[in-house]
């Protein structure tokens, strides 16, 4: 049941500024995809535009699922008074709703996810003890118990070490084992050649996309970043 | 010993007593929320804007506490909507949007009401007079903070999420609009029951002062909301006393003893306190 997510005549402007103008594209999905490029180089917009949320957005596109979508720098509220536990379970409201209580199902599944970004012990910390990586992991977390066919994460691991990164990535390829369609920006373009399946290097428009070893040559490169 | 409790003997100071400790309970936990939420600002321009609507019930109905409470709403509700319209279709910030609003607003009320040219009734509604609330009054506050405690309950979870991280809380709801209206009404109607106490303008300290307080103090969200309505509880009993005893005006002197407890706080208080920050 593979099918692709195909992009449009798509083209972004901010007041009379082209951000991204992407006339076709297609990318496979159930990938782990990296989207690479210089800074303003247009890699939120793109996520933006999948999620098909904006209206300054024209051009059509088609996707074999429904998103969500952890923002760079997602909600700088670290210094609001609740513990891990209680944030992360803002994940599975769907499942629970407003007002039943949290079976014990549920309190399982949040500190499996802890565990999944090793942070195995930390559900009653209060989010204002935590480090820089730490709270990044716990925002990982949280938007891993969401339930969707596919995730878009822009920068998810900009303040986490080298070794965590690769677990990390290691987590989201199983992820993809289930079916799932990922897109990651990063500017780690060591790990994407290791990691992922897929890559889209982005410059205002799309430089090349592909395979990670191919997209990733000195000369596509030097295009991109030059 | 017994002059301790000579105040509360008259019936005025009971009734008194009783608004004060309704008050807190629904308007210190909404506080909280607000102050998390840094719409500090908002509350106060809801304030102002309810005075306008009080200011101009007076006008054209006289004295009478239920019209000047419904045009308080009325004029409340309209700002409560307006400020999320503003908000959502431009660039402008809520409260940018405001702060030119809050004075507007008051220097229309204040016109109002003086063109009646009776000034002690400015100060009343200005002001509050919690030394002459009857039953009915009371019976409205109890209603009010009533119905505040128990929607506070029923949706603890979506509010906090909301005020948490409304990015995150739209992905996983389709009703965050509707979580953010009835939060800014719930502000709207404990302004309202709080007008005819310490008056318009001061009832969002009322709402704002314990919850900053309670800030210096405690960490947990929960403990922030029981603790805020235990400061608002005493500050309003010191604040009765003084109005007894120093002839103080009793809405102000409310507020100025949570005055002095914020200036407290802020230097020896728990967390974040000027002690705190001279010891690390």
């Amino acid at each position: 049941m593979e099918s692709n997510i195909v992009l449009r005549d798509l083209k972004v402007s901010f007041q009379k500024n082209t951000v991204l103008n992407i006339p076709s594209l297609s990318v496979p999905s159930q990938k782990l995809v990296a989207v690479v490029g210089p800074n303003g180089g247009g890699k939120t917009t793109f996520l933006r535009a999948l999620l098909a949320r904006d209206v300054r957005y024209a051009g059509s596109v088609s996707c074999p699922c429904s998103w969500v979508y952890m923002a760079q720098n997602a909600s700088e509220r670290k210094d609001f008074p609740i513990t891990v536990k209680e944030y992360v379970a803002a994940g599975l409201y769907k499942l629970s709703g407003p007002f039943s209580q949290f079976s014990e199902d549920d309190c399982a599944k949040i500190v499996q996810g802890l565990e999944q970004v090793c942070l195995t012990g930390y559900q009653d910390r209060l989010l204002h003890q935590l480090s820089g990586g730490e709270w990044q992991r716990v925002q990982l977390a949280r938007f891993l118990l969401l339930e969707s066919g596919g995730y878009l994460l822009d920068e998810p691991f900009s303040a986490m070490d080298r070794r965590m990164v690769h677990l990390l990535q290691e987590r989201l390829q199983n992820l993809r084992e289930k079916g799932k369609t990922i897109f990651v920006v990063t500017h780690d373009l060591v790990s994407v050649r290791e990691f992922f399946d897929y890559a889209i290097l982005l410059r205002g428009d799309v430089v090349a996309h592909g395979k990670p070893s191919e997209v990733l040559v000195h000369q596509n490169i030097e295009k991109a970043y030059g | 010993m017994d002059s301790i409790f000579q105040p509360f003997e008259y019936l005025f100071m009971k009734r008194a007593l009783a608004g004060c400790l309704i008050l807190s309970l629904g308007s210190c936990p909404i506080g909280v929320l607000l102050v998390l939420r840094r719409m500090s600002l908002i509350g106060d321009a809801l304030s102002h804007a309810i005075f306008l609507g009080v200011a101009g019930a007076y006008s054209l109905f006289g004295l009478s506490f239920l019209m000047m409470s419904v045009g308080g709403f009325v004029s409340g509700v309209c700002v409560a909507i307006l400020a999320g319209v503003l908000s959502r279709r431009t660039h402008m910030k809520e409260d940018a949007s405001f702060a030119a609003f809050v004075v507007l607003s008051l220097a229309l009320g204040v016109l109002l009401v003086s063109l009646q040219r009776r000034s002690v009734d400015l100060l009343q509604v200005l002001f509050g007079s919690i030394l002459a609330i009857g039953r009915e009054e009371l019976l409205l506050m109890a209603i009010i903070c009533f119905i505040t405690f128990l929607l506070m309950m029923l949706f603890y979870r979506p509010f906090v999420y909301e005020c948490c991280d409304v990015t995150f809380f739209g992905q996983v709801s389709k009703k965050v609009g509707v979580y953010h209206t009835m939060f800014l009404i719930l502000i709207v109607c404990n302004l309202i029951a709080g007008f005819q106490t310490i008056g318009t303008l001061l009832s969002v300290g009322l709402m704002v002062l314990p919850a900053i307080i309670a800030r210096f103090w405690f960490q947990k969200l929960t403990s922030l909301l029981i603790g805020s309505v235990l400061i608002g509880c005493v500050s309003g009993i010191i604040g009765l006393y003084a109005a007894f005893f120093l002839d103080w005006p009793a809405g102000p002197g409310i507020i100025i003893v949570m005055g002095a407890l914020y200036a407290i706080s802020a230097f020896i208080g728990r967390y974040g306190s000027m002690r705190c920050l001279a010891k690390s």
